[in-house]
């Protein structure tokens, strides 16, 4: 970690690092134990305040607040890793082979990401939920695949500009298979620039989770997510009970923002 | 010259150009290479000068198969040719560290047991002057001439016949130009190479070279033995050149 | 690098906006009832917010939306007419008669009844306005009621309708046939009726103003007059109850009315309507009467109440409405108390003692039922059933479940269209295209056929509720309750009636 620390010296990403596992560490936890049942009802507690009992108080099912955001927590983030493995790891192929080889597959594939991102990719995302229906799989499928133009673009400008650098003439030379060249001597040398991407799409897909379950688009209605708890919560902000909207809102934004922050600091190294 | 040693590199009538449009739709051709012939010989140091934009660096891409187009015939009389870079920066993947960069092309050699490698990276590394402690560092963590020692190292861990060096040393400063010159001509001793030297610096070229050949926009103006060019320039660009590095 | 900074803290700051917007404004309690009240008051008028414009048409067989029928119920009146318990009393026609075989209904026209503009109601005119509304209603179930209608004259002051074949819910649909003069031609855009108010204007978009009839022929309405004002949106129309511009706001939810001021009173009535979680038969587990058994078991309906309207809410037992007074059985509501051993039990005895997956699809326009289908969910996880809530679009939900029997479980609510056992029972016949739960009950059909058949009114009732217990007995779904739904009134105000229909009985309203 001091090695971390070394390498990423400024406060972005330190403040980023606290934040993040800090949130990270309450989700792990979340997932194995949590103070209540997040989906037992109880209709002596409906709608609480914080008190020592619930420390964020209840929702209007009665259910305590502090375990539905621990595990609404896990599951965005779960969907959120999912969406940028998807994305990343697409966009990344994608942009590898365009990137280095060119030519025709190139202009079209670019073209097509042309045509994605010219179309807000929430209000993509958010069509075709509508027509597929809520439910997590659904949500994972759909923004990761909206996610893949912007990470293609990114890896493509570094492959292109990376195949022609002399270290890589070299590796020809030297007779090394374009697999290999792709994979372990090009591709590391993109990280400084795919790992801030990363970390700002983990950031955006995690939104992208929220905005669409809080339009009714995301999950489904017995599932638990950060964007689903922040939909429920809006009808009961003026009736008695904002620590709802509060809380879950506070987590959306520690998360959020300790991403960012990561993506900041490891922006500023270059 | 004798008249026995092989050939390692023959070129034939190599020409290269690019079509331009201009503004007013007129397709103009540009020249880069024009009707270049030379050959090299085994154990030979072949200057190559030239002013920056005289062709001699698509003419190192052409010889070491970087360029995709071209007229003429190139003829390789020996295996993987190798290359040393002027920009030492760009010459060394900047994620890996020395074991791992003059390891590859030995994983590409076949040899595939890790101590093996390692063994011949160190012998390596002490003959370009430098040491194990070295095995660790990343690019960044190198100095220039550093760098410029491992590329040659790079190159030669290879076990070529044939370097090209393109402009090896015009980005580093004099002291260390000396330095890597003097390992450049060990080198070639001790493992009886032949080198495509490409420079714009006469003086460098002197140093090092037993021929050379010059260049103007793509053309080559006057080839010869080093003490000729040197002393007896025929063509008022040679002339040019010489002037300017005494 | 600051931007970017800022940036962030603005997109934290946008994030929390989110949560904000969306929400219903506070209403601004306890502001004192302006002079517009108390003015008024003294003019013997109220104003009442309905939630929606009126249909274009405002003519007696063109009354296309509930709440279009809901305040023209004040301005036209049938032969018969619904009382709030659910009876048809005379209004019309003093009286009737059946003959033996159900086939002839003799009604006697009442004497001396004039229209809105001044003409005298004519045995003609009724028997203008059943061929009118025969020909041209909008509502299809009362088109094809009045095609089993094969004659219809007037015989010595009487008019007398013949029947194609018995039916014994046919007074129901005699009261819904509005009586209009023949001659008049205008009904569409300056409706006249024989009610206890008469249409005066109407703005689109904004307002119907209603006076009283003062020719009326029974007992005459308290108000002078009525203005419906139309707020599209719930919020404002909140915020105008409270703001005093306001005396009645009907269909309102518990947190709606929750915190209003005390110049309202608050009245619970209830939606009259059938919720339930509906079962399709069609799928494998719910085949077996033992694992519907275990559902009902498994329910508890009061912590479900609870959980999603403080309490509130009326107990059913089977797919009558308390409201429907005549044919709602006490003893069914609690046919399956709450017991999730015996519904562990059941399900093991079914071959289902590990559970099984269950999707109980909800519209989600309707809070109501998503939130009464989150509260079964957790309730049936309780006995090892697999449930999750899937919430669909309303239109999907129609075609999917609905018409396609694409579901497992739902949760919604039925309605009658007109005050009939029929109206509630019928879509259970085995062979009504509107049975979506596929109940195939053998015994229930008999008793629907029987009762249909029955011009005895005592018999048909009974027939009726015996087939109701059939549906409790063959546990065909989880009866859940009829929602209570709130009207809040001028505290001045007193004499509001609820129906067990979608009505709104202003004439014994007063101050």
């Amino acid at each position: 970690m001091k090695k971390l620390f070394e390498k990423h010296n400024n406060w972005f990403f330190k403040t980023g690092f606290v934040i993040t596992v800090f949130m990270v560490t309450l989700v792990v936890i979340g997932q194995i134990w949590t103070p209540y049942d997040p989906a037992a009802m109880d209709a002596a507690a409906k709608a609480q305040g914080p008190s020592l009992a619930h420390f964020m108080g209840t929702d209007n099912f009665g259910r305590d607040l502090f375990s539905r955001v621990l595990e609404g927590a896990g599951a965005t983030l779960i969907i959120a890793f999912f969406v940028v493995l998807l994305g990343a790891g697409l966009g990344t192929l994608i942009g590898a082979l365009t990137g280095y080889f060119g030519g025709v597959v190139d202009e079209v594939l670019m073209r097509i990401c042309d045509a994605l991102t010219a179309f807000p990719s929430v209000l993509l995302a958010l069509i075709i939920l509508a027509i597929l229906g809520p439910g997590r799989l659904n949500v994972i499928g759909v923004l990761g695949l909206v996610f893949i133009p912007s990470f293609a673009r990114i890896v493509r400008t570094e492959f292109a500009r990376i195949k022609k650098l002399n270290y890589v003439s070299l590796a020809k030379l030297q007779g090394v298979p374009t697999g290999r060249i792709l994979l372990r001597h090009i591709l590391p040398n993109i990280m400084p620039v795919l790992l801030p991407a990363i970390s700002i799409g983990f950031n955006n897909a995690v939104l992208a989770e929220a905005s669409m379950s809080f339009l009714g688009v995301g999950v489904s209605a017995s599932e638990v997510s950060l964007g689903r708890m922040l939909s429920d919560s809006q009808n009961y902000i003026l009736r008695g009970l904002p620590w709802y909207a509060i809380f879950v809102g506070l987590t959306i934004v520690l998360l959020i923002l300790g991403f960012s922050l990561l993506g900041e600091g490891m922006r500023q190294e270059e | 010259m004798n008249d026995t040693p092989a050939k390692i590199l023959e070129v034939r009538n190599v020409s290269t150009s690019y079509t331009r449009k201009s503004p007013l739709g007129k397709v103009k051709i540009q020249h880069v290479l024009h009707d270049v012939s030379f050959d090299l010989y085994e154990g030979e140091a072949l200057g190559l000068v030239g002013e920056s934009g005289s062709g001699k660096t698509t003419l190192a891409r052409a010889i070491l198969g970087f360029l995709p187009k071209y007229e003429g015939t190139i003829r390789h009389f020996s295996e993987r040719p190798q290359v040393v870079f002027q920009d030492p920066y760009t010459a060394l993947n900047p994620a890996k560290t020395v074991e791992w960069i003059l390891g590859e092309p030995l994983r590409m050699l076949g040899i595939q047991d890790a101590q093996a490698r390692r063994q011949k990276i160190l012998d390596m590394l002490i003959k370009v002057g430098l040491d194990e402690s070295y095995l660790s560092r990343k690019p960044s963590q190198l100095s220039g001439g550093q760098r410029q020692r491992i590329s040659i190292a790079a190159a030669l861990i290879m076990e070529p016949r044939f370097i090209v060096a393109d402009e090896p040393v015009s980005a580093l400063d004099v002291t260390i130009q000396a330095q890597i010159l003097e390992l450049l001509a060990r080198m070639k001793e001790e493992f009886g190479l032949s080198y495509l030297f490409i420079s714009h610096d006469m003086n460098v070229v002197y140093q090092l070279c037993d021929r050379v050949i010059v260049m103007r926009k793509g053309v080559v103006v006057e080839e010869g033995d080093i003490d000729q060019i040197f002393d007896a320039p025929r063509h008022p660009y040679t002339r040019e050149l010489v002037e300017a590095s005494k | 690098m600051k931007k970017r900074g800022i940036a962030l803290l603005l997109t934290a700051l946008m994030l929390l906006g989110l949560t904000a917007c969306g929400g219903q404004k506070d209403p601004t309690g306890g502001t004192k009832a302006p002079t517009g009240a108390d003015a008024r008051k003294a003019a013997n008028e109220i104003n009442v917010g309905i939630a929606q414009d009126l249909s274009s048409s405002l003519g007696p067989y063109q009354l296309a939306t509930a709440g279009t029928r809901e305040v023209m119920f004040n301005v036209f009146e049938g032969l018969y007419k619904v009382d709030p318990s659910g009876d048809f009393k005379p209004a019309l026609a003093t009286d009737h008669t059946v003959s033996a075989d159900g086939l002839v209904y003799s009604f006697t026209i009442r004497e001396g009844v004039k229209y809105h503009n001044g003409a005298v109601m004519t045995a003609q005119d009724v028997i203008h306005s059943f061929k009118t509304c025969a020909e041209s209603s909008v509502d299809s179930s009362i088109k094809k009621i009045l095609a089993n209608v094969k004659d219809l004259k007037e015989e010595s002051g009487k008019v007398v309708m013949t029947l194609e074949k018995p039916d014994s819910d046919f007074l129901a649909y005699v009261s819904s046939v509005y009586i209009s003069p023949a001659a008049y031609t205008e009904q569409d855009t300056k409706p006249v009726g024989t009610g206890p108010f008469k249409f005066v204007s109407r703005t689109v978009q904004d307002s119907v103003v209603l006076e009283r009839s003062d020719a009326y022929w029974g007992e005459k309405a308290g108000l002078n007059r009525i203005t419906f004002k139309i707020f599209e949106n719930i919020t404002a129309m909140m915020t105008a109850l409270e703001a005093g511009s306001l005396d009645l706001a009907c269909h309102l939810d518990t947190t709606q009315v929750k915190g209003l001021s005390k110049e309202y009173n608050v009245l619970e009535g209830s939606m009259n309507l059938v919720q339930a979680l509906y079962l399709n038969h069609e799928y494998a587990p719910l085949k077996d009467i033992r694992v519907r058994q275990a559902l009902n078991y498994a329910v508890d309906v009061d912590a479900m109440l609870k959980l999603t309207a403080e309490g509130h809410g009326h107990k059913l037992g089977t797919s009558i409405y308390p409201a429907f007074k005549k044919y709602f059985d006490e003893s069914l509501v609690d046919a399956y108390p709450y017991n999730p051993e015996k519904a562990k039990s059941l399900l093991a005895e079914a071959g289902y003692a590990n559970g099984f997956k269950l999707t109980i699809t909800v519209p989600s326009n309707y809070t109501p039922h998503v939130n009464t289908g989150m509260v079964l969910a957790e309730q049936l996880k309780a006995v090892g059933i697999e449930a999750g809530v899937q919430e669909v679009e309303w239109n999907t939900w129609l075609t999917d479940v609905y018409q396609g029997h694409k579901f497992e479980a739902t949760v919604c609510g039925f309605d009658a269209s007109t005050l009939t056992a029929n109206a509630l029972l019928g879509r259970y016949e085995s062979t009504s295209s509107k049975n979506m739960c596929s109940y195939k009950g053998t015994q229930f059909d008999a008793f629907l056929k029987e009762a249909l058949a029955t011009t005895d009114d005592s018999r048909r009732t009974e027939l009726f509720k015996s087939a109701a217990k059939c549906l409790s007995d063959d546990a065909v779904n989880v009866y859940l309750q009829d929602l209570a739904e709130y009207v809040a009134i001028r505290s001045t105000l007193k004499g509001f009636t609820f129906y067990p229909l979608y009505v709104l009985d202003l004439s014994k309203v007063t101050y």
